[in-house]
């Protein structure tokens, strides 16, 4: 074709000549795209991989891992990869929303219209501000992260007392328990030098965290021994040289027999227990407890054999590095027991003697940012009084580290303070995030005014009555500093790679806003001009020393600081002595447990629900946040009842047959898939599916939810069960299966 | 007026009616005198009067967070749907060798309204046939499955009406 350019802004002709054309297009002097690459990070998983991106005229074509990141080194894992399909999701929230159907409900429409954000900001500050003055600070509820430092000085200064957020069903109980048996953070481990990995359903590789996965593979390489304890063989299972098909919710008997074995033959790091923990101080008392819990005692619990509990012991606390992780959702969150167990599980790695240590759980070697509230002190926040619509308060240790609790928030908006609630804000969370999620339905019809932010329209987005698009990760700025592989200090550039899609903001930007709106003088600088995230960037880096400011830190992309590992001599606990504690005298004064002692799981088998129940997130998802991911939705686009051929064959179940799963409170209707990697006595069904219909294109109506299963709780079942880390038990259910 | 007149005339005014929820914002035509674009001139009229349940409309067809049904940009029509697609990049292609881009930036270029805008421009102000029908080929056939969506989805007659004008449009060009 012979194209001769032309320019249609300098012709007139003809009738177009009437209309605006010049209102919706401009002068380009462009000839052809333009392909450039980017470097930001990710932040669909924690460790926030560094991330190149490639893009045409500046749309996403390909991302792809850097060499020299301490996290991804030089790989992204498949979520990583899709997430350019997040951005271009024609799902995607692009304006501001608001309601005009009053009725709430998957079944109604909800009558959007588009607003502008002025609207929006103005009509959520009246709301709050209303709801505020007439029923007190108490009657709003945040469903968020602490998020943002502007995100979390406006809730400060509103005296937000509830603030709830899904640690709870993560790693909040090895938060609690790190903080008081060793000072450090939880999930620092150094695989690549360790000997011996111990893993109690400990699943990281399955789970595609590139981070963890590569140190398995690095400590295999390296002749390492890595054991394992599921009631599944996954990936994890795959990459370790032993498997043990332990019964689900026992894994804390086990552990308890190992610290027996461990201190009665005296096969612990003496050096390291003697100078560094409170082990002389509590000799006796430790010695007496433990004796209680032999390996045969573990064997009646656990399905695994005394005699293997014998040799493993043995081996970890002679095999020198050893080292056994607990991390977020798997085995933190599981049942009424994973706070002994992370307990348990944290007394096994001092007796190894690996606390900050090669080989073992270390403290990261970070680089310290400043906060907004550092940089530009706030005035004094107004008192948060009033009651925690949770019921938190009666849990002290999760009270403390301010984390928590999806798991007892239905029930204390339904029971323990019906009504309180008027107005309530989600950023990001969703319906399916919550242990049983028709009562958190339930608990959100009782709301009057709701907000709700996110990517894509979400279950929650369709309760709500202002709807707030949001940024991605890939349209922000940020300062990531590594704390996953961290013997020494690096930080990332998270930079945009693209410019906000449609109308969408970060929640920064909504913070902002709205505390310019409630609490202005929160938002000022002295010099009595609006704070300014930009300005923040560029103070955090100047002051931490990446650059003269955040441009200058981006464009470097990366910052190392290499310096030899001195491992710690103190350690930073609560209490004050700067020693690991294996016993907790302080959890005594707190109504809690100095030892971790032995509890079953909640819900045993019974003739009524033989069967355990066990849930996972598939290494291809991140929770419940994409499975609307074109990709990742195409790579897996549903669950099913995963069952062992031996149970389909007994209760006559074959391939892809639906079956019913029932348990205490609920059913579902799912297709069967038979797998071994199941025990025998155990149903299993996918976390994230069984999005409501209509909301979501491709994710909505696939599958079914596997919290209908799983009972909620109050705080009250949590205390009588000694659950005092409040783990939100979302797999603690037994269930009943039967060919439809 | 020409047929080019006409063709730029009613390509704009279809274009603007994608883009714009308000109808207020639209100029109807003072010189149809029947068919589907007279129906249509008739409907902006009726709807400028009540716009707010046309605004209503609008979100729920085209940009609702509960599932808009008939997506307005041409890459959510792929065999797999994607904002910023392949039609994204040709039809910014087609822009500038115009001189021109979408005056906002973080918005897909393959846009219904902007397509139809931008055929118009050059209906009235390219003399090569053979450049028109490349374009409509590449960017406005795929409508006829956006126009029998909203055939089936709208609730309010301005949008059936656009609907109808749209499709004859298109039958026009074919």
């Amino acid at each position: 074709m012979n194209i001769t350019r032309r320019n249609l802004f300098q012709m007139t002709g003809g009738a177009a000549g009437l209309i605006s054309f010049d209102q919706f297009f401009r002068p380009s002097a462009a000839q052809a795209a333009t392909i450039r690459t980017l470097q930001t990070a990710c932040a669909i998983c924690s460790p926030n991989c560094a991330i190149e991106a490639t893009l045409k005229d500046g749309v996403v074509q390909f991302l792809k891992g850097i060499d020299g990141d301490l996290h991804g080194e030089g790989h992204l894992c498949g979520k990583g990869t899709a997430g350019a399909e997040f951005l271009y999701d024609p799902d995607r929230l692009k304006y501001p929303m608001k309601r005009t159907n009053p009725r709430k409900g998957f079944d109604e429409d909800p009558g959007w219209v588009r607003i502008s954000w002025q609207e929006a900001l103005d009509t959520i500050a009246e709301r709050f501000k209303f709801y505020i003055e007439n029923h007190g600070r108490d009657s709003l509820l945040f469903c968020t992260l602490a998020g943002h430092d502007f995100w979390q000085r406006f809730m400060n200064a509103v005296g937000a007392i509830n603030r709830i957020d899904h640690i709870d069903v993560c790693f909040l109980t090895d938060n609690i328990i790190q903080r008081y048996t060793t000072g450090g953070k939880q999930w620092t481990n150094d695989f690549d030098n360790s000997k011996y990995i111990l893993l109690f359903g400990w699943d990281q590789v399955a789970k595609n965290k590139i981070v963890y996965a590569n140190g398995i593979v690095k400590a295999r390489a390296n002749g390492a021994k890595v054991v394992r304890f599921a009631p599944t063989y996954t990936a994890t299972s795959k990459m370790s040289t032993e498997f043990h098909n332990i019964r689900p919710g026992s894994d804390l008997a086990v552990a308890l027999a190992m610290i027996n074995v461990i201190i009665s033959e005296n096969l612990y790091d003496r050096d390291f227990v003697e100078q560094y923990t409170n082990f002389p101080q509590y000799e006796t008392e430790i010695r007496t407890h433990f004796a209680q819990y032999t390996p045969e005692w573990a064997e009646g619990l656990s399905d695994v054999p005394a005699a293997v509990t014998w040799r493993i012991a043995r081996e970890f606390a002679t095999t020198r590095p050893a080292i056994a992780p607990a991390h977020k959702k798997t085995l933190c969150a599981n049942y009424m027991n994973s706070t002994q167990l992370v307990h348990a599980i944290s007394i096994l790695n001092i007796l190894a003697g690996t606390i900050d240590r090669p080989g073992g759980r270390y403290f990261a070697r970070g680089i310290p940012l400043a906060g907004a509230d550092a940089i530009w002190p706030p005035p004094p926040n107004p008192q948060k009084v009033g009651r925690r619509v949770d019921g938190r308060n009666l849990l002290p240790l999760a009270e403390e580290v301010d984390q928590g609790m999806f798991s007892t928030l239905a029930d204390g908006m339904l029971r323990r303070h019906p009504g309180l609630i008027k107005a309530a804000f989600f950023n990001n969370y969703t319906l399916l995030g919550f242990p049983f999620p028709l009562h958190m339905e339930d608990a959100m019809r009782t709301v009057e005014f709701t907000v709700a932010m996110d990517f894509i329209p979400t279950d929650t987005t369709s309760m709500a009555d202002i709807v707030l698009p949001s940024t991605l990760y890939l349209e922000g700025s940020g300062i990531v500093v590594r704390n996953y592989r961290a013997t020494s200090p690096q930080a990332v550039a998270r930079q945009p790679v693209t410019a906000p899609m449609f109308e969408t903001r970060s929640i920064a930007y909504v913070g902002l806003e709205l505390g310019k709106r409630l609490a202005p003088d929160h938002f000022k600088k002295p010099d009595g001009s609006w704070l300014n995230a930009n300005e923040l960037l560029d103070e955090q880096a100047r002051r931490a020393g990446l650059g003269e400011n955040f441009a200058e830190f981006r464009d470097k992309g990366r910052v190392d600081r290499p310096a030899p590992f001195v491992p710690r001599t103190t350690f930073p606990t609560v209490g004050g002595t700067n020693k690991c504690q294996i016993l907790v005298p302080q959890f005594a004064q707190k109504g809690a447990e100095p030892l971790p002692k032995w509890h079953p799981k909640r819900d045993q088998p019974s003739a009524e629900y033989p069967y355990y129940y066990l849930t996972f997130i598939p290494g291809i998802h991140k929770r419940n946040t994409t499975q609307n991911n074109a990709f990742l939705n195409e790579i897996m686009p549903t669950n099913a009842a995963i069952i062992n051929p031996a149970l389909a064959q007994k209760l006559g179940i074959s391939e892809g047959q639906m079956v019913r799963v029932r348990s205490r409170v609920g059913q579902v209707e799912v297709p069967a898939h038979l797998s071994q990697t199941v025990r025998p006595d155990c149903v299993q069904i996918a976390h994230g599916f069984g999005h409501r219909s209509r909301l979501l294109t491709k994710a909505g109506l696939k599958g079914v939810r596997d919290g209908d299963l799983v009972p909620d709780a109050s705080v009250e079942d949590f205390i009588a069960a000694g659950n005092y880390g409040g783990s939100s038990c979302i797999m603690d259910a037994v269930v009943n299966i039967e060919p439809l | 007026m020409t047929d080019r007149d006409l063709l730029a005339q009613q390509s704009a005014l279809l274009g603007q009616a994608f883009l714009s929820s308000d109808p207020r914002r639209l100029s109807p035509p003072e010189d149809a005198a029947e068919g589907p674009f007279a129906a249509f001139r008739d409907e902006i009229l009726l709807a400028q009067g009540v716009p707010e349940a046309a605004e209503l409309e609008y979100t729920r067809l085209f940009i609702s967070p509960a599932g808009a049904p008939c997506s307005p940009w041409q890459s959510a029509y792929a065999p797999e749907p994607r904002l910023m697609g392949p039609a994204h990049h040709s039809a910014l292609e087609w822009y500038r060798r115009y001189g021109a881009e979408p005056a906002v930036e973080n918005e897909p270029a393959d846009h219904a309204g902007l397509l139809l805008l931008f055929f118009a421009q050059l209906a009235a102000n390219e003399a090569d046939d053979q450049e028109l029908r490349a374009f409509a080929a590449s960017h406005l056939i795929w409508m006829t499955e956006l126009v029998s969506r909203m055939k089936t989805e709208a609730r309010h007659p301005l949008y059936l009406s656009l609907a109808r004008a749209t499709e004859h449009l298109l039958a026009s060009l074919a």
